[in-house]
């Protein structure tokens, strides 16, 4: 008698464990650093001006050196703008990869910032 | 006079400030230059004793709060470290003491200029603290969230202490009214303060439980975090560093049984989460500072991200769960 009762609870424990799992909802997607084979370069930088604007503040609040940026259009991120930021500490030097996105279909008015620090150690 | 030639120092200081603690030739150093704790024989000859009221009285003025003895334990390791050639170490025991960058540079590294100042003057810290921490809004009886209620505790609340139903949510009030948001790990959140008139080397609250052992080799999170779910709350990148240094430590190939000694490579592993981390904060104020709708991103490099929207808390997802090897905890 009591083992349904013992499967259904060990069932419901289980779920209940994995509904705890850190999944990140969409609304919180952003663009991988290496741009999609289906985003194509753009010449003229009108459109990521929002994006050009963003990334100068964020330079500017965090001392970096913008290099490398790469203007794309992404069907699924929109405008995408690319950059390194190069920074120096005590240990040396060291960079970030910045990726700036708007007008992603899902959310136009949106700016997106993704930033990650370029390592080989992991 | 005293007044004229502070003055006249910090013109001459106005632009050298440097909202982050670091070991610099003098010794430990924070905002216009001002030396905390100072070099000796060498540049890592330095000592920090955390009973010294002196720095009590600098870092409660430069963070418009008094530190715990847990954050001072803290610099104390750091020093210990940096003497100790074990530089990842020191800057990671700088990072836990959620002492070492000022919330608000300029004015912050103002406060502590002045106050080096006067007690270089020869005006007594009792008295100087005695200035700062009303400013502050300190007021030693306001009750705080107790440990074991399943909210942060240590936080400031409205109520009366256990039975208190509205703490203060964990953000600084000025990010709700638009302003600048507070820093990741505020020390003016965090601290647990006595009676400004108590003398300071006597101080001996028990630590937040936010708050991380510094004799333990490893750091815990947060104590709101539970591992492998997401966290809410201005401090997120703070507990995305402590978690991925603890993923640095963990995944560390000697500690996991390699026949080698692999401890540089970990001490890299943790240099990048405390970079990171640096990134992270700046990502943060950028983000509440835009004035269009922005989200942020911080990839730290074990996997976590913290994710940042503008008028809303930072959301930190954890890194997966590492291997067979429990989470490293604080030792009680």
């Amino acid at each position: 008698m009591r083992a349904p009762y013992l499967a259904a609870f060990c069932i419901a424990a289980f779920l209940a464990t994995d509904s705890k799992s850190a999944t990140m909802p969409d609304d919180y997607a952003f663009p991988p650093w290496q741009a999609a084979a289906d985003e194509t370069a753009v010449a003229d930088a009108k459109p990521f001006a929002d994006c050009d604007e963003t990334l100068a503040a964020y330079a500017a609040r965090s001392s970096g050196a913008v290099s490398g940026r790469t203007y794309t259009r992404s069907p699924q991120w929109g405008w995408v703008l690319r950059a390194k930021l190069a920074f120096s500490d005590r240990r040396g030097p060291y960079s970030f990869l910045v990726t700036c996105w708007t007008g992603a279909p899902s959310d136009p008015t949106r700016v997106g910032l993704a930033t990650q620090l370029e390592s080989d150690n992991w | 006079m005293l007044a004229e030639r502070l003055a006249k120092d910090w013109e001459s200081q106005a632009g050298r400030t440097d909202d982050v603690m670091r070991f610099t030739d003098a010794g430990l150093v924070l905002g216009a230059g001002t030396v905390l704790a100072p070099a000796g024989a060498s540049p890592r000859d330095v000592s920090v004793d955390p009973r010294d009221p002196r720095l009590a009285v600098l870092l409660a003025a430069a963070h418009l709060g008094a530190p715990t003895p847990t954050q001072l334990a803290h610099l104390a390791k750091a020093a210990d470290s940096r003497r100790a050639r074990e530089d990842a170490l020191a800057a990671m025991h700088l990072a836990l003491s959620g002492l070492s960058r000022l919330a608000r540079p300029g004015a912050d590294a103002h406060r502590l200029f002045l106050t080096d100042g006067l007690l270089r003057a020869g005006v007594d810290p009792g008295v100087v603290l005695a200035a700062i921490l009303p400013v502050a809004k300190y007021d030693p009886d306001q009750p705080r969230v107790p440990a074991g209620s399943g909210r942060a505790s240590g936080q400031w609340t409205a109520g009366r202490g256990a039975d208190a139903e509205e703490s203060k949510p964990n953000r600084g009030p000025s990010r709700a009214r638009g302003g600048r948001p507070a820093r990741a790990a505020s020390p003016s959140r965090e601290m647990s303060s006595p009676s400004p008139r108590a003398s300071i080397a006597q101080q001996s609250p028990p630590p937040p439980s936010g708050e991380v052992n510094p004799a333990t080799v490893a750091p815990a999170a947060d104590a709101r975090f539970v591992p492998g779910s997401p966290y809410r709350g201005d401090d997120a990148c703070l507990v995305a560093l402590r978690q991925c240094i603890a993923h640095a430590v963990e995944d560390d190939p000697w500690r996991n049984g390699a026949a080698n000694d692999n401890s540089r490579l970990t001490a890299m592993r943790i240099q990048d989460c405390i970079r990171t981390e640096d990134r992270c904060v700046d990502t943060s104020l950028t983000v509440q500072h835009s004035r269009r709708r922005m989200l942020g991103v911080a990839h730290f490099t074990d996997g976590g991200l913290v994710i940042m929207e503008t008028g809303e808390e930072d959301l930190y997802f954890p890194a997966r769960p590492r291997g067979k090897y429990p989470p490293m905890r604080r030792r009680s």
